[in-house]
């Protein structure tokens, strides 16, 4: 406003006049953009906040120089002000993270821009030079009166704009905090409502196939209610596979790690495995001796070398060796070899991926859901290892798992 | 030689698998399938073993424990909770509370069976 004095004092010609009342104009509308800015999560980025820096000594020298416009000359301490502003804009563009500021974010659905939207935006560019323009073509002295209802207009709608903004952010936020609360439900449902019919399922059909029970049952109905048996109990993995995961998304995969020894953890693995691979005709051995020390959560450890076992049994037809193996080579370092159906190399970038099964599991008709895997990684990352799958020559693969181990992290250390 | 054991629980199948396979193992078994209903039988019958479902209504499986606990003619009561969380949170609070042991569902009623057995003999 401290322009208008100049723009009505002035003897400059109209587009003089109307560039100097623009300029500050440019200003209040930088700020607004920025100001969109500000309310996504790009304000947080070094870029964004060297352009805020920019914009605002920019605006302090103009409102310096707007106050005594008549006593500015060239080479004003003002100056100073621009030329710091003018660096910060170069600084702002050059920053890497500028990148981010301008990388196009995926879009939940495409934003209707109504026309009555467009209509205020427009005018709110226009008003003030209209003004100053209208008054120039009809000849009349340019009131202050004109000018300061022209940039007061220009204002109300700049904010009135973001105003609109704020309130549409308010309700996407109180949207995603309600979706939160509702997959936070969900999976309190699977843990409890899908457990509680499973027990009377699991429990009643042990009970049926009791021995110890007159009348015993005949082979027939045994053999189906045996049938029930293993589908619940795969029901129940699945469950329990799902409910894992949905943890593990939300980030409340909670280890309590203990030093551990691997070799022993991976022996009991393959001793609870032993009796379904001896059922399938496959050949499963361990091989491991000594302490291979790390630290981490015994049932965690334990779920994921099952896991490993498991998958492994699963794809090795009958007549097939498993090899279980533990060594310490820098790091602990546990081994699976099996000679299953195997996997190519372009699937082993994406075996450990969620959902995913490779072609042969499909193939083969091998039942799963593609969670194992996904599981096996996911527990391994929040150890700070790594887990690896590579096919063999001639059918098979390797799954190798890296965990820190605690000698050498002692030393290390 | 058999003990009284009480069991508890508010869905009437599961109630029914427990109470049938302790009574097939020979053990004399009451019921409740509310929490304040199992405390006030507690209470009258003093149980060798409470086997209590963590959710109740009435008052829950810890708070029972808790009351159970708070009881000195109870002493020789051992606990054993039942829950459908799999929460590591929930065994946690359950020992702390003082539980003798703690049987996740769905469980094999073999499994409770040993279990039982066990509590029974260590007491």
């Amino acid at each position: 406003m401290f322009v208008v004095e100049q723009i009505v004092d002035g003897t400059g010609s109209a587009s003089e006049r109307a560039v100097t009342a623009l300029y500050p104009s440019m200003d209040v509308l930088l700020l607004a953009g920025l100001a969109g800015f500000f309310v996504t999560a790009a304000w947080r980025t070094p870029a964004f906040l060297l352009l805020v820096g920019a914009l605002v000594t920019m605006l302090v020298a103009d409102e310096i120089y707007g106050l005594s416009p008549g006593s500015y000359s060239p080479g004003d301490w003002v100056d100073l002000g621009w030329l710091l502003s003018y660096v910060l804009w170069a600084a702002a563009a050059l920053h890497p993270s500028m990148r981010q500021l301008s990388r196009p974010r995926p879009r939940v659905r495409q934003l209707r821009v109504s026309p009555v939207r467009i209509v205020l935006l427009v005018a709110a560019l226009l008003s003030a030079p209209a003004v100053l323009l209208i008054q120039d073509l009809r000849g009349a002295p340019l009131g202050v009166r004109a000018v300061v209802t022209a940039a007061s207009i220009m204002a109300v709608l700049v904010v009135l704009r973001l105003v609109g903004i704020l309130r549409a952010l308010e309700q996407i936020r109180a949207r995603l905090l309600e979706a939160d609360r509702m997959k936070d439900e969900f999976v309190a449902l699977i843990s409890h409502d899908l457990r509680t019919p499973l027990t009377s399922i699991m429990g009643y059909t042990e009970l049926a196939l009791d021995d110890d029970v007159e009348p015993r049952l005949d082979e027939e109905r045994r053999s189906y209610l045996e049938v029930v048996s293993r589908s619940s109990a795969r029901l129940l993995r699945l469950v329990d596979d799902l409910l894992f995961v949905a943890r593990l998304q939300s980030g409340r995969l909670d280890l309590t790690p203990a030093t551990l020894d691997l070799c022993e953890v991976a022996r009991q693995a393959v001793g609870e495995a032993q009796r379904r691979a001896e059922a399938k005709g496959v050949e499963l051995v361990f091989d491991g001796n000594g302490a291979v020390e790390v630290a981490a959560d015994k049932g965690r450890l334990f779920q994921l070398l099952d896991n490993l076992v498991s998958n492994a049994l699963k794809f090795t037809p009958e007549g097939g060796r498993i090899e279980v193996r533990v060594s310490l080579d820098g790091a602990a370092v546990l081994e699976v070899c099996d000679t299953g159906i195997g996997f190519t190399a372009e699937e082993a970038a994406r075996i450990f991926e969620r959902f995913y099964r490779a072609d042969n599991a499909i193939e083969g008709q091998v039942q799963g859901t593609g969670l194992g895997l996904f599981i096996a990684q996911a527990i391994t990352e929040a150890h700070g290892g790594t887990i690896s799958a590579t096919p063999r020559d001639g059918g098979g693969a390797v799954f190798r798992i890296e965990l820190p181990a605690m000698r050498t992290a002692m030393m290390s250390r | 030689m058999s003990a009284v054991i009480l069991v508890a629980d508010d869905d009437d199948d599961i109630l029914l698998l427990v109470t049938t396979r302790l009574r097939r193992d020979g053990h004399e078994v009451v019921s409740a399938s509310r929490g304040d209903d199992a405390l006030a039988l507690a209470r009258e019958i003093r149980p060798a073993l409470a086997v209590l479902d963590v959710g109740m209504p009435g008052l829950d499986g810890l708070e029972v424990l808790e009351q159970i606990r708070g009881d000195e003619t109870l002493a020789g009561t051992r606990v054993l909770l039942l829950t459908a969380k799999a929460q590591e949170s929930d065994v946690r609070r359950g020992y702390a509370g003082g539980a003798d042991a703690y049987v996740k569902k769905p469980f094999s009623p073999a499994e409770l069976s040993t279990r039982v057995r066990e509590l029974l003999d260590a007491g």
